[in-house]
């Protein structure tokens, strides 16, 4: 018969040796199951007298709670030691990139035609759409272009072959004609969209690119709003600190027409109070004027406004056309318009 | 058009920096497009006479000449390898120490005998194109003079882009008048034009209305000879090349006034008269060009006995050229309706000088002018003698001069100027030539002769603002305010292109250009929208489709040696009216808000077939950032993802609608991994076509040099952009989340592989009813026990019922469901 000071020494230096949380489980049921010493211990108890009954009840109790104690520390010391091997296991190397699938990027021509078309939502503008394959009429006639004008020739029109006046829009003014066509003033509108002239594709020409077009038509309209448009329109997009310039040109749909300089950002060309302007004669981007010719504008023609409908002595309006690739080209500095449109990837993720 | 700054200032008087002047000029409608200055390095050039020449002892091509030193005095020696001069000739001398453009003179030995310098040609000193030798100088000019002395060698030379409606700009003298209108100073005439003689010239029968005058010079003694170098140096300078005194002359009139002439060798006119006529179809003539012109009915043509000796306004006659042995002149000049030119100039394609300025609208009181410069010019240059003058004129409509009536008050609102009233504006009209009577408030403006473009207040406006200065005009924003902002259909369309992005897709912009071969995605036909001048071969018409322009740069990439590629592209593609695609869109009119989305021409005809579309193409590996797996391709399955969410974003609420794939066999495509994608638009109608998906056929992807897979989609997003009402559909409603716990329950079918996933996934759905919160594919089986050609297909089901808490019977019942449907369809639910 174990007495129960063996016991505790055996077991307690068991619990010390068991090595895992199953070797410790086994040295529980060894100790104090139901075939362990123990149970015999207790089995004794029935030929004890009150006394001596007593007295190994408070020995056994004392047993259970040494026993407890220890077993209890050396699982959770056994349980730790597991975590800790897996947790080791499970480490990872966190400088691989991950493998979940990166999102596409927008075209950098997308992004540019959207802020820019942001700044006019901004001043109260809408957006208006049209197809790209157009009437002539809708392209050039209501457009005060008339069939043998110079500037229609000029216009390096590529044209369906189904039918004599049916033409890829060089311009997206027809949009601004349908409209017009559409809606009595007071109308604001945006047009982006890709237009078409019969290019051959080199590093500064494209048979097709991209416009945002802007038209404003209401009482009162001035060329100061137009000014004030412009310049709060490249502001937006070259920074707070560029001034603009307007300069006499001629388009067709617009009289009083200008050409739209914006400062150079670039040299930090300065402007001088009586807007001549000193450039950094080895800009690229300015060659040394201080300015770069960003846009077209003018107060719409009253042609215009009457062959779409409107009465031109009751309202005044202005346009605009602002070349995306041009703006994309200056800001980001793509020195070749091929590759807006040859769809390299490297090109497409890079901005 | 190109302007000698010394030609310039002998109208105008500017003595601004150079600077200045162009900022001047650009500023204020004169746009300058660049300056050039050639012979500019030229220095110590001198005038020398040839004393001596003789052959080089040692090179036959070569001659050994002695011209006169410096100041006309002593001998130097020097090497020269033309031949067009001769012992007494005045000739241009670069001796050591001086310099022409680009090159620095020194002493030199040439075979065997010392050369001093060297003597210019009028290239080396690029005072024009011709290389017949050296530069010979008139004899009078004084010896030993300094060469930029002479000749304004050098000097800047503006060159200036001229508007479509500035035909005024088209000259020397134009371009200087104006400037004296922007500047507020005066300008001036050549001086010593002759006036007009008593003595007639030759008959002239002006038959039609496209000629208001037509005025004429008679010249005798005419000695047809090179014209001297001042004035070869000023058509250089303008890029005009020099022929002999005759013909230079009138292009030199033509570029200082701006009226184009014509000198006729009057011997060679046959008959009594010339008659001015339109010209009738059929009908020659052969043009200065040597090339034979066949005309039509609307141009105009200048006819002596024979028939046409010219054609009116565009080019003369080879007949009746001026040639070496001419001796007699008819010096014309004459003014001609700028729409008839421009259209006889479009259809020959023959774009010349003259009619240039005539479609631009020539100065009808110039031509008088300009034959009597010429005139001039050719009795100092030419030895001749003018024995008569004519000039008839017609009244035209075209060439009427018209007086307008402006709203001063009106011009300064549009322009928001505070000093731009009436009085200013009268002053500035003036300035440029205008006659301006107060009317009351208004103004009554008569505009110059050599302004035909200001015919409306809108003109007058910009003539003011212009001459005013554009950097008057304050910055002022609108008053006028509006709601702004995008279309809820405009909206959804930035949110479709973002669902393409967060798919892994790049966005790429495509020319929308296609040759013959060209591959379709969505409805493919053989409808084409070709173009009538195309710009190469494979870019003869417009896309059908947006997917061949992907599949190429597709092979761009693959080229650039990427492992894989995945691109979406937003846009339109284009078919002809009546293509079968219009069906297909017409389909979704009862689904459209705005129904609307064909497009017409003013007057109802139809365009093309445009509506906006996305497509994706990915090739090879899903590459990750800066991670690949070498098992990890690109599938149908991963464009599918797309387009479906795309479809579910854009479905409007209420409407049931889900692309269901149908597979289809189409050219190029894996016949066992192509559908067509198809949809109701309404529930009552029948599915149609909106899109595609396919992978393409292993031959076509060998043939294009793609590495596979390749796979493609497209879908017409037009239906769904139109389905969207302009206040935008209804907001989403929020749905009840149910409080009760959520119950998974997985079942398997079997069934044969040709019964389709959909099929077994409808069954799942109408067995689970109403209980079904959602349902996921998990696993797909085929093994031995459940024969060849089966397989067993997983799918766990979530079930929920908002008002209890569900139990085993509940699951029980949605199995026993499940299997019946199963059953009815030629499945069966393993248990």
């Amino acid at each position: 018969m174990t007495d129960l000071h063996t016991l505790e020494r055996d077991a307690l230096s068991a619990i010390a040796a068991a090595d895992s949380v199953e070797a410790l489980d086994d040295v529980r049921v060894r100790y104090t199951g139901k075939k362990s010493d123990l149970a015999g211990i207790q089995q004794q108890m029935r030929d004890l007298d009150d006394e001596g009954r007593k007295q190994l009840g408070q020995q056994l109790n004392a047993f259970r709670s040494t026993f407890q104690a220890a077993f209890d520390a050396r699982q959770d010391e056994l349980g730790s030691a597991a975590m800790r091997a897996r947790l080791e296991a499970e480490r990872l190397d966190l400088t691989l990139p991950p493998r979940r699938l990166p999102p596409g990027r927008p075209h950098l021509l997308t992004q540019v035609e959207r802020e820019i078309v942001d700044v006019f939502l901004g001043l109260g503008y809408r957006v208006a759409e049209g197809p790209e394959v157009e009437s002539g009429t809708y392209n050039f006639d209501l457009l005060n272009i008339e069939p043998d004008h110079p500037a229609r020739q000029e216009m390096d029109t590529i044209y369906a072959s189904f039918a004599s006046d049916v033409v890829l829009r060089t311009h997206t003014s027809p949009v601004q004609a349908r409209t017009m066509l559409a809606q009595q003033p007071p109308v604001a509108v945006v047009c982006p969209g890709r237009v078409y002239r019969a290019d051959s594709v080199d590093a500064t020409h494209s048979p097709v690119f991209t416009q945002v077009e802007g038209l404003l038509v209401a009482e009162g309209v001035s060329m100061a709003d137009l000014r004030g448009t412009l310049l709060a329109f490249s502001q937006a997009l070259f920074g707070a600190e560029r001034e603009i310039r307007l300069r006499p040109s001629f388009f067709p749909f617009t009289e009083p027409s200008a050409e739209v300089d914006v400062s150079c950002g670039f040299c930090s060309g300065t402007v001088d109070a009586g807007g001549g302007s000193g450039g950094d004669p080895a800009c690229r981007v300015c060659s040394g004027t201080g300015w770069i010719e960003i846009l077209g504008s003018g107060m719409v023609d009253p042609n215009v406004l009457t062959a779409c409908g409107y009465d031109a002595t009751a309202v005044t309006g202005f346009a605009f056309g602002i070349g995306v690739e041009r703006v994309a080209m200056l800001r980001h500095n793509v020195r070749d318009i091929r590759d807006f449109y040859d769809a390299d990837a490297r090109f497409l993720q890079n901005f | 058009m190109k302007l000698p700054l010394s030609w310039l200032r002998s109208f105008v008087d500017v003595d601004l920096p150079l600077d200045e002047l162009l900022d001047v000029m650009s500023l204020n409608g004169l746009e300058v497009e660049g300056v050039d200055t050639p012979g500019a390095g030229t220095a110590g050039v001198r005038t020398a006479k040839v004393l001596h020449w003789e052959p080089h002892p040692d090179a036959d091509r070569l001659r050994v000449v002695r011209v006169t030193g410096d100041g006309g005095d002593g001998e130097i020696e020097l090497v020269c390898g033309a031949a067009n001069f001769d012992i007494g000739d005045v000739v241009a001398h670069a001796g050591p120490g001086s310099s022409i453009p680009g090159m620095t003179m020194e002493a030199r030995k040439i075979r065997g005998v010392v050369s001093n310098g060297m003597l210019a040609s009028a290239r080396e000193l690029q005072l024009s194109d011709e290389h017949e030798g050296i530069l010979i100088l008139p004899g009078q000019t004084p010896l030993g003079a300094d060469l930029t002395d002479l000749l304004p060698v050098g000097e800047p030379v503006i060159e200036v882009a001229v508007q479509p409606d500035r035909g005024d700009h088209l000259s020397v003298l134009g371009v200087a008048r104006d400037l004296a209108a922007i500047l507020d100073t005066t300008w001036r005439e050549p001086e010593g034009i002759p006036a007009a003689l008593d003595a007639p010239t030759i008959p002239v029968d002006l038959q039609t209305d496209a000629c208001e005058r037509f005025v004429t010079w008679a010249l005798e003694d005419v000695t047809v000879q090179p014209s001297p170098p001042w004035l070869r140096q000023r058509l250089g300078q303008c890029g005009v090349r020099s022929i002999d005194v005759v013909v230079d002359v009138t292009n030199y009139v033509m570029l200082e006034l701006g009226q184009p002439l014509h000198a006729f060798d009057l011997d060679r006119i046959a008959g009594p008269r010339l008659t001015v006529r339109d010209g009738r179809d059929g009908e020659t003539v052969v043009t200065l060009d040597d090339q034979q012109r066949r005309l039509e009915a609307g141009d105009v043509v200048i006819d002596d006995a024979d028939g046409p000796v010219s054609l009116a306004g565009v080019m003369g006659g080879a007949s009746t050229e001026v040639t070496a042995e001419t001796r007699r002149v008819l010096l014309e000049g004459a003014i001609w309706d700028p729409a008839r030119i421009r259209r006889t100039s479009r259809r020959l394609n023959l774009v010349s000088e003259a009619s240039q300025r005539f479609e631009r609208r020539a100065d009808p009181e110039g031509a008088a002018r300009g034959v009597a410069r010429a005139t001039q010019l050719l009795t100092d240059l030419a030895g001749a003698r003018a024995t008569g003058t004519d000039a008839v004129h017609r009244d035209v409509e075209w060439a009427a001069r018209s007086t307008i009536t402006v709203d001063p008050a009106r011009i300064q609102r549009l322009l928001a100027v505070d000093e731009l009233d009436a009085d200013r504006q009268t002053q500035l009209l003036s300035r440029s030539g205008s006659y301006v009577e107060r009317e009351g408030g208004l103004l009554r403006i008569t505009a110059p002769t050599w302004r035909g473009d200001l015919g409306r207040e809108a003109d007058v406006a910009e003539e003011v603002a212009r001459l005013h200065g554009y950097e008057r005009i304050p910055a002022t924003l609108p008053t006028v305010t509006m709601v702004g902002g995008r279309s809820p259909a405009q909206q959804l369309e930035l949110e479709l292109r973002a669902l393409a992005l967060a798919g892994g897709f790049s966005e790429a912009i495509t020319r929308p250009f296609v040759g013959d071969q060209a591959r379709s995605g969505v409805v493919p036909t053989a409808g084409r929208v070709e173009l009538a001048n195309p710009l190469a071969k494979d870019a003869s018409s417009m896309r059908p489709s947006l997917v061949e322009g992907l599949l190429v740069a597709l092979r761009r990439n693959v080229g650039q040696g990427r492992p894989g590629t995945a691109l979406v592209e937003f846009g339109r593609l284009f078919r002809p009216a009546d293509d079968a695609l219009g069906d297909v869109l017409d389909a979704f009119g009862p689904a459209m808000a705005d129904g609307d989305w064909r497009w017409t021409t003013p007057e109802g005809g139809p365009l093309p077939i445009q509506p906006r579309s996305v497509a994706l193409a990915a090739q090879g590996l899903r590459l990750g950032d800066h991670h690949l797996d070498p098992e990890d391709r690109w599938s149908v399955y991963d464009l599918l993802a797309v387009v479906d969410r795309m479809v579910a974003r854009a479905a409007p609420p209420n409407a049931d609608w889900r692309l269901e794939r149908a597979p289809v066999e189409r050219d190029g495509f894996h016949p066992g991994r192509s559908a067509a994608l198809v949809l109701r638009p309404t529930a009552e109608s029948d599915p149609v076509e909106i899109g595609f998906v396919g992978q393409l056929h292993p031959e076509e992807a060998d043939r294009r040099d793609l590495v596979e897979p390749v796979v493609v989609a497209e879908l017409l997003l037009e239906p769904l952009l139109r389905a969207v009402p302009p206040a935008g559909h209804p907001p989403v409603a929020a749905r009840t989340l149910v409080r009760h716990p959520a119950m998974t329950l997985d079942v398997a079918l079997v069934a044969d592989d040709a019964v389709p996933y959909a099929a077994l996934e409808q069954a799942v759905r109408e067995g689970a009813g109403g209980l079904l919160d959602g349902l996921w594919w998990f696993d797909e089986y085929r093994g031995e026990q459940l024969g060849e050609g089966r397989r067993s297909v997983a799918i766990r089901l979530r079930l929920q019922d908002p008002e209890r808490q569900l139990t085993d019977a509940d699951a029980e019942a949605v199995i026993e469901a499940i299997a019946a449907r199963a059953d009815a369809m030629g499945a069966t639910l393993r248990r």
